[in-house]
């Protein structure tokens, strides 16, 4: 027998879960979650046979009912889908990393993830960045200054080497605009996030993945700043999802 | 010890957009680009190992473009070795594409999603 790992927390009381409506929430392969006493941290499982729980619809989003039932009540520390172990391993887990859960429970204590994607378009961006580039100096006065006049009388490896330094100039002006709008977005939400993660990926359409920490009590507020912050960028495509469990906030590896 | 009782209402999560088709390509398309895990069958490993071997050439090519660039910027190399340096990268740029061709790869299958890290190249 092992065990299937939802989520850890601090703020659970063992007896008053597993008697209450938890058990009437559909774990993975319909089994009954029930927690598991640690001492100071609380482990939400249920049992399976298997030692690997395969991706389906249906194992995903059993998988988040039982997080979203805890999540209803307290904030906890979710394992990412599929982690499956033994009662030892978990009892060892939890007991060599217990000070750095209860600082990462601490740290999420009261708040939700908040998501932010930003989708733009890359091919406009770029033409603009190279419109605002003179030829004198794509071709760069300091590069070839006492070498090369041109490009065109340079040889085929010159060449090569210039029209590649275009290539990058052009990826060095998405990264700086990408950063930008990253501050943008990080300006307009100020006072409103505990925490960020950010991705940014400045090659892609989709521009800007935000994470951010909020209070569960601030989450109306977050969604209509960000809706604000969106009326005014055309030029961006929002969206907003949430509140999630503090994935990426928290990473949990069983 | 007590349950913590806090509001509910924001556990429902929500998403919220006015352009849901191109996110929903977006996602579907970086999802995609997720390595697979490695087939262990004669065919599958030769690609995989492939695959992971052009990789890592393909970041090692690019990081010599790279410094190629700043030293062209810095402006320490003479004429010749400019057009000496621009050819060796272009070979070994044209040599990559056989590389890549033989192996039915694309750049864009060189270019590994390490997750929270962002792209490789």
């Amino acid at each position: 027998m092992r065990l299937y790992l939802y989520c850890l927390s601090d703020e659970l009381n063992a007896d008053e879960l597993n008697a209450c409506a938890i058990q009437s929430v559909a774990g993975i392969a319909e089994a009954v979650p029930r927690m598991v006493d640690l001492g100071a941290i609380k482990a939400v499982v249920s049992d399976v046979q298997i030692q690997q729980v395969i991706v389906t619809k249906d194992n995903v989003l059993a998988h988040e009912r039982v997080i979203d039932f805890v999540m209803a009540q307290t904030t906890p520390l979710p394992f990412r889908f599929g982690s499956v172990v033994t009662a030892a391993e978990l009892q060892t887990y939890v007991a060599s990393n217990e000070d750095r859960l209860l600082a990462l429970l601490d740290r999420v204590r009261g708040a939700v993830e908040m998501s932010v994607k930003i989708i733009w378009d890359r091919d406009a961006v770029r033409s603009q960045r190279a419109e605002t580039r003179s030829e004198g100096h794509l071709i760069g006065d300091h590069l070839i200054e006492g070498h090369l006049i041109n490009a065109e009388g340079a040889g085929p490896g010159a060449r090569f080497l210039l029209a590649k330094r275009q290539e990058i100039m052009g990826e060095r002006d998405l990264k700086s605009r990408a950063d930008e709008i990253a501050s943008w977005l990080d300006e307009g939400l100020r006072g409103l996030v505990r925490e960020k993660v950010i991705i940014l990926n400045p090659a892609d359409a989709l521009v800007v993945s935000a994470a951010h920490l909020v209070e569960r009590g601030r989450v109306a507020e977050y969604r209509e700043r960000v809706n604000s912050l969106g009326r005014h960028r055309n030029d961006l495509r929002f969206l907003t999802s949430g509140a999630w469990p503090p994935y990426s906030f928290t990473r949990l590896r069983s | 010890m007590e349950l913590a009782r806090e509001p509910t209402s924001v556990a429902e999560p929500e998403v919220e957009t006015a352009h849901a088709e191109q996110f929903i390509n977006e996602l579907r398309r970086v999802t995609e680009a997720l390595p697979d895990r490695i087939n262990i069958d004669a065919e599958g490993l030769e690609q995989g190992l492939a695959k992971l071997v052009l990789t890592l050439i393909e970041l090692i090519r690019r990081l010599l473009e790279k410094q190629a660039i700043r030293r062209l910027e810095a402006g320490d190399l003479s004429n010749e070795q400019v057009e000496n340096l621009g050819l060796a990268l272009m070979k070994l740029e044209q040599k990559m594409q056989e590389l890549k061709g033989q192996f039915g790869l694309s750049d864009e299958d060189l270019n590994l999603d390490l997750g929270p890290v962002g792209r490789l190249i």
